[in-house]
């Protein structure tokens, strides 16, 4: 719940929508395919290096490795149909023999599948999320500000001195 | 904040290399914890069975593994390791780690024991224990109860009882109706009458003798044809009547003949034809074989697991997907022990040996198991070896081979038949033992096995019949045939005891069944009194074949009156 209410003050904040867009991409990879897997490491230090919002991240990656327990069938499908196409025998067979892909384990068609899926979907991801929390603010966040109820909220003393320990706290 | 920090955190980097460490001193706390988890999951698996593990210690540079105290349960004595194993210590090549191949250059098992106690069960579920084959108790001449013996049996005796108890009502009731038919009391009264008639005409004129000749005449031919109805009556009572009594008399002998045949075939079907010897060793011999299965099918898909091919079927478990394959420039299994020295410390000694290209994936490898074990100068034994392969290179063909030699073996004391009726001991000798077994296509069964017995002295408590028998025997030569398929082996044993433990043998095996026949046949007389009752041709001679002898006196008597003139 915690973690859900600072993604919606995120959201609400004035964040740059691609900080949030693209921490949800990397949550993609990081969700979506096997967690251990070592390509993992890579996505956690674009996650920190890059300036991504952490929370989105982390409540991505939770909310996406439930969905691709759901979506494992698929993943292997997609996998096995990729590592068995014949026009690629070739490459995979140079790949196969090389350490790094072996220890990425990319012939193990989940992580294959899952990975290859949530590579396809990074980039309309990035300009979708982008176009979808632009237009949030932009419509849902003005009508809420507008009710009279959140307008009462806001002016009590309780919100004056929740939002003075929020700044205090460096909170966005 | 210039443009390069418009995107980038560098916080976030040093965040990272904390982050990493810490999972990696993380790893390296626990990964000990893990893999003796790991070994401790995947070998209850395996053997159906607790295995546990003392200890684990995983060292990254050089890349090695040490474990220690190891106890794999025996699944059929969860109070007993089957194996217990001091220590294991092992160097993997570990650029080949990294590539997910554990190949381990040189393992060290040492400290191997067999049937440890255990200071608590092993046990992960508990199976029914399966129920012994009839054979081993009838090997003990473990006679059966004569009434389920005839509960079992078809009896044909009794079968012929009903249906002679059923013949006598229906021959009775036919003769009463015959009997009804034929002249009676009243028949007599009559005749008599007419003859004093005859008599009183005589005082008359001529024409009245002459028409009492007449009737004279036709009194006699009246009589005649009533005395020949009787007869031929009487004739055909006796004739049904001696099929009827033949019957009885066959069913009284039937409970001995009865008796007989049930005990000759259980005596059969329970092998007592065979010899005490043959049967002692085709079970020995067939419970090595039993045990030798058990371990192998538990072990088979660690040393021939198939590989995962491209075109593999069916669904994987969810979360672990398909690992595919491709050719490889140096092909590798994904686990493989190049070469493993092992001792096993036995009561009498240690056996060393070597166990070479241990592998789930000989295909791949190329090369089979190869295993030797000896040990020479073991207390009570001159030498012991152990060798064998097993070959899955060819997973459609694969080729198993052990060859065991036991030479000088003192069996002082050895239960050759422990317990039961006829116990067989070998008191004093040197055993040597060859045994050569092939496995081919993973379950046809071939071997051989020669068993010698030196200097040895047999005794046998329980029948001095048998004891004689062994009274002056030094030498045992046993050799069998093992065919058949590991879980249906057939084992064709033959001994030089043979023929002097055969006449032993059959006279213990008579003087019991000679005791079990006589109880089945005095039960089986008592059933077929009981299911007779009243039913008895006898009776029926006497109170039919009476009666018509009777009849047929009386008209006799009637005709001669007839004849003298005295009725």
């Amino acid at each position: 719940m915690r973690l859900l209410a600072r993604l919606l003050r995120v959201l609400n904040s004035e964040t740059d929508p691609a900080q949030i867009s693209l921490a949800l991409c990397l949550a993609l990879i990081s969700g979506l395919t096997p967690l251990l897997s070592p390509h993992n490491l890579v996505v956690l230090l674009l996650t920190l290096v890059l300036r991504v919002n952490l929370s989105t991240f982390i409540a991505a990656t939770l909310a996406l490795s439930g969905i691709a327990y759901l979506l494992d069938p698929l993943f292997h499908l997609i996998g096995r149909a990729v590592l068995t196409l014949d026009l690629l025998q070739g490459t995979w067979t140079a790949l196969y023999n090389t350490t790094w892909f072996r220890l990425a384990h990319l012939n193990n068609t989940v992580v294959m599948g899952s990975l290859l899926s949530a590579l396809a979907l990074f980039v309309p991801a990035f300009f979708l999320g982008n176009a979808l929390i632009v237009r949030y603010r932009l419509h849902v966040l003005a009508w809420v500000q507008r009710l009279h109820v959140v307008r009462l909220l806001k002016a009590s003393r309780l919100y004056q001195a929740y939002r003075a320990a929020a700044n205090l706290r460096g909170a966005p | 904040m210039n443009r390069l920090g418009r995107f980038i955190r560098w916080r976030g980097l040093a965040a990272f290399v904390v982050l990493v460490t810490a999972l990696t001193l993380g790893w390296l706390l626990l990964v000990d914890r893990m893999v003796k988890a790991g070994f401790e999951a995947a070998g209850t698996r395996a053997v159906g069975a607790r295995v546990d593990v003392g200890g684990a210690d995983l060292s990254l540079f050089p890349a090695g593994l040490t474990l220690t105290r190891i106890q794999v349960t025996d699944p059929d004595a969860p109070m007993t390791n089957a194996v217990e194993i001091a220590r294991v210590a092992m160097t993997m090549d570990g650029a080949l780690l990294l590539r997910r191949k554990v190949i381990v250059e040189e393992m060290a098992v040492e400290g191997v024991r067999l049937h440890t106690p255990r200071s608590r069960s092993g046990a992960i579920h508990k199976a029914p224990k399966p129920a012994r084959e009839a054979d081993h108790a009838l090997f003990g001449l473990a006679l059966p109860d004569p009434d389920a013996l005839l509960r079992e049996a078809r009896l044909e005796a009794l079968q012929a009882a009903d249906a002679l108890k059923a013949d006598l009502a229906a021959f009775r009731a036919s003769w009463e109706k015959q009997i009804a038919e034929l002249p009676d009391d009243d028949d007599l009264k009559a005749y008599r009458e007419r003859i004093k008639a005859l008599q009183q005409a005589r005082k008359g004129g001529i024409g009245a003798v002459l028409g009492a000749v007449k009737e004279v005449k036709a009194l006699q031919d009246d009589i005649r044809a009533d005395a020949k109805a009787v007869r031929d009556a009487r004739q055909r009572f006796h004739a049904e009547l001696a099929q009827l009594q033949a019957r009885r008399k066959a069913l009284q002998d039937a409970p001995a003949a009865e008796a007989r045949r049930l005990v000759t075939r259980f005596a059969h079907d329970a092998g007592l034809e065979g010899t005490l010897t043959t049967l002692a060793f085709t079970e020995r011999v067939s419970g090595w074989v039993t045990t030798t299965h058990g371990w192998y099918q538990r072990l088979r898909p660690y040393i021939d697991r198939a590989r995962a091919v491209h075109d593999a079927d069916g669904a994987p478990a969810r979360g672990t997907g398909q690992d595919i394959r491709f050719p490889e420039t140096h092909p590798l299994p994904d686990l493989l022990v190049r070469r493993a020295s092992v001792s096993v410390q036995l009561a009498a000694g240690d056996l060393a040996g070597t166990v070479t290209n241990l592998t789930p994936d000989p295909s791949t490898l190329g090369r089979p198991l190869v295993f030797r074990f000896t040990g020479d100068r073991l207390r009570g034994i001159d030498r012991v070896a152990v060798e064998g392969t097993l070959d899955h290179v060819r997973p459609d063909a694969p080729r198993d081979r052990l060859a065991i030699t036991v030479n000088g073996y003192r069996a002082d004391g050895l239960a050759l038949v422990p317990g039961g009726p006829l116990p067989l001991t070998l008191a004093r000798g040197r055993v040597d033992l060859a045994v050569h077994a092939t496995v081919a296509g993973g379950d046809r069964l071939a071997g051989r096995l020669a068993l010698g017995l030196r200097d040895a002295r047999l005794e046998a408590e329980g029948s001095p019949a048998v004891a004689r028998a062994l009274q002056g025997v030094k030498a045992v030569n046993a050799q069998a045939t093992l065919g058949g398929t590991l879980a249906h082996p057939t084992v064709d044993v033959s001994t030089n005891l043979d023929d002097l433990l055969r006449a032993a043998a059959a006279e213990v095996a008579r003087q019991r069944l000679e005791t079990l026949e006589a109880d089945v046949r005095q039960r089986l007389a008592q059933r077929l009194r009981e299911r007779l009752g009243d039913a008895d041709p006898d009776g029926l001679a006497k109170a039919i074949g009476d009666h018509l002898a009777a009849r047929a006196g009386g008209l006799d008597e009637i005709l001669a009156g007839v004849l003298t003139g005295r009725p």
